[in-house]
């Protein structure tokens, strides 16, 4: 019987305690290293560290983790890759072999590289510094603008479901990409950004950080890769975006782990009077997936679109849970997901728009499509609605299911054989998403990434 | 040397009621037949299993093109070796345009599939383009029509003039025309008529299933049959549907 070991004070198994304590060290080391951080930003990294040791590891008993099973994800070995520093050869390399976003040109201005959690290539046009843009590492950028950060980094409420990882990457977070547009100001050229993991065991806690000045308008686009050979990978990140009054925003976040990655984040957006919001995600990378992507509408006026286009492969999950929370009136937000899933790739996804007291002239929509292309492939559609308001207008749809049989059978009488048709279906399903991009080089990235997709099948 | 479709004694059932009683009918390049009959006789039936959909089994009898069987063939082998169906109903395709996917029916029409079946080669986006828009003008088809989703939000005479605009482009050897007529203004009709009639030549044979004699006044066969309750019941010529346009199906009821 176990209960004999009666030892009160530490009941948890013993790979727990050797994970809490290599927890223990590895914060001690960032601490260390990180004794010149402003005093706000250590207090908030002390309090996250401490619900991180407080908080259990979410199970799916919890409503939010239901579908998604993490019991054979070991932390511990990434408790040191978290607090280690990236070996020196990384260091201000040219970022050859990683994959940028935006392929046409060989440009590697307004760009910010990571590589295994550590800044290693940071670039901004010397017109757009002139002009007061900032886009730089979140450690250039704490040490240089820390009353700007201070306003904005981390100060989002965290999702329930999220707490301990949140936790986890807040207590951790050494690195990450800093964009600050200033007011009035229209930004042509695309910002790109790269959070690659390269060679062995890698974990990163990465935090991009978005601020858009009223009535500034740009396109930014971010991308998440890796090319560590199989070993595993982890990362717990946030995204946080602040839209300014009147800003028009268009940013692309596309997750391109490769399928030995965990990833675990907080994707956050809080938009101003009158701002516009498009964010468009690129999902198809990782093993396993857990993200809480929300929209806050705080001001009255707000349009946020989300649009995901999901691709499924092997024996990937990928969870994604999403709130269009609606404080004002006479906001919109717009949700579409949409994707594949092949072989025995699972997809999760729990919608919620929430219409808060006093939203009235609400518009809302969410929708997410799910195609099954094999039989063991599965998707799971979980929409919601709460309501608190009047005058709103408020839909959701979610289908799932296999290529309809109607339409195989209608392009194969014009000559076209089955593998082909199908194609041209499922083209066709993502084609909805794809031709509501508003920003060209997020549509060629996506565009690139379904035909590579299509193709290998 | 000119297509012939021979369809052989063919008894059909589905979730075991039959709807094809054996229906014998030939048809040969550079003929117009036209199968007529009341609701549920089992014109379209006949439409899907020529075209090999996949919810209808043939119990029984044969269907031959230049006499290879084709029942065992997949739809778009079928229409590789020359068979075209336009649909009462087409199914809409959305997110595809017109042109792409024409583009690539065109191009698996005339220069096959590859050895995988996988990739089609494409012929030249130049040369496509000149042929549809031609094609387009003939049936009055504004040429915006192209970048439109496939069948998808079209009206009713859209979506038949697509079907005309499609088997003008693929130029089949035997076309089954499933209703083509119904649901049409008359300028649709009429149109759309022009658009059959374009492509009558000796090297095209044509099955013409429509409950209606209208569409005969704009397209003149040779031959017209009546089917009730799954077979032929009677065959003659133009006259025939003149007949049946004056005394109505009832005249055809004893023959059951």
């Amino acid at each position: 019987m176990s209960h004999a070991r009666g030892d009160l004070e530490n009941p948890g198994p013993p790979e727990e305690d050797k994970t809490a304590e290599a927890f223990s060290e590895a914060f001690k080391n960032v601490l260390a290293a990180r004794r010149d951080e402003p005093a706000w930003m250590r207090q908030r990294r002390e309090a996250a560290w401490e619900d991180f040791a407080r908080l259990p590891m979410p199970t799916t008993d919890e409503e939010s983790w239901r579908r998604t099973d993490i019991r054979s994800l070991d932390l511990e070995p990434f408790a040191l890759a978290l607090s280690q520093r990236v070996p020196e050869e990384y260091l201000d390399a040219k970022p050859r072999g990683v994959a940028l976003p935006i392929t046409r040109g060989p440009s590697t201005e307004n760009l910010v590289v990571h590589a295994n959690g550590t800044a290693v290539h940071v670039r901004l046009s010397e017109e757009l510094a002139r002009q007061g843009v900032i886009f730089t590492d979140l450690n250039t950028a704490v040490r240089q603008h820390p009353d700007l950060l201070k306003d904005y980094y981390l100060t989002g409420k965290v999702p329930e479901g999220a707490r301990k990882l949140a936790a986890l990457h807040g207590a951790f977070c050494t690195g990450g990409t800093f964009l600050y547009v200033p007011p009035g100001m229209v930004v042509d050229v695309p910002l790109q950004a790269v959070v690659h993991f390269r060679a062995g065991q890698v974990a990163d806690s990465s935090h991009t950080l978005v601020v858009a000045g009223e009535n500034s308008q740009f396109t930014f686009m971010e991308e998440l890769s890796s090319k560590n050979g199989g070993s595993p990978g982890f990362h717990v990140g946030a995204v946080e975006i602040f839209v300014g009054s009147g800003a028009n925003v268009r940013f692309g976040h596309i997750q391109a782990w490769g399928g030995s990655v965990w990833n675990f984040a907080v994707h956050r957006a809080r938009l101003g009077r009158d701002s516009h919001l498009q964010w468009v995600s690129g999902l198809w990378g990782s093993r396993l997936s857990k993200v809480h992507h929300e929209v806050e509408l705080q001001d009255q006026g707000g349009r946020a679109e989300m649009l995901a286009l999901l691709l499924g492969r092997g024996r990937q999950h990928l969870d994604y849970e999403t709130f269009q929370d609606h404080q004002a009136p006479n906001c919109t937000s717009d949700l579409l997901y949409k994707g594949t899933f092949m072989d025995r790739a699972r997809s999760v996804w729990r919608g919620m728009i929430r219409v808060a007291i006093g939203a009235n002239g609400t518009d809302a929509y969410q929708v997410n499509n799910n195609l099954l292309l094999d039989r063991r492939a599965r998707a799971d559609s979980i929409p919601g609605l709460q309501i608190e308001a009047n005058e709103v207008r408020c839909t959701h749809a979610a289908t799932t299911g296999q290529i309809d049989k109607e339409q195989l059978f209608y392009l194969k009488s014009r000559g076209v054989p089955a593998p082909v048709a199908q194609r041209i279906i499922v083209e066709g399903f993502f084609e909805q998403v794809l031709q509501r991009i508003a920003a060209e080089p997020i549509e060629r990235r996506l565009r690139k990434a379904v035909d590579a997709v299509l193709a290998a099948r | 040397m000119g297509a012939e479709l021979a369809i052989r004694n063919l008894h059909v059932k589905v979730e075991g009621n039959e709807i094809l009683t054996g229906v014998d009918l030939t048809v040969r390049a550079g003929e117009v037949h036209s199968l007529m009959g009341p609701n549920g006789s089992g014109k379209s039936t006949l439409a899907y299993i020529l075209m090999g959909h996949p919810a209808y089994e043939v119990d029984e009898g044969e269907v031959l093109l230049d006499g290879e069987n084709i029942l065992e063939l997949e739809p778009d082998e079928r229409a590789r070796k020359g068979l075209f169906l336009a649909f009462q109903y087409p199914t809409p395709i959305p997110g595809v345009s017109v042109a792409d996917f024409l583009r690539t029916a065109v191009s698996s029409i005339r220069l096959g599939p590859s050895e995988e079946g996988r990739t089609t080669e494409l012929i030249p986006m130049r040369e496509f383009r000149k042929e549809i828009r031609e094609r387009m003008t003939e049936l009055d088809i504004d040429h915006s029509f192209a970048r439109r989703h496939l069948n998808d939000g079209f009206s009713g005479g859209e979506k038949k003039r697509a079907e005309i605009l499609q088997m003008s482009l693929l130029k089949p050897r035997i076309a089954v025309l499933d209703e083509t007529d119904s649901g049409l203004d008359i300028d649709a009709l009429r149109a759309v008529a022009d658009g059959v009639n374009r492509q009558l030549s000796s090297e095209l044979g044509v099955l013409l299933i429509t409950h209606y004699q209208r569409i005969l006044n704009y397209i003149e066969p040779n031959f017209v049959h009546i089917m009730v309750d799954g077979r032929i019941v009677q065959s003659g010529g133009p006259e025939l549907a003149h007949e049946l346009e004056a005394k109505g199906y009832d005249m055809v009821k004893d023959l059951v």
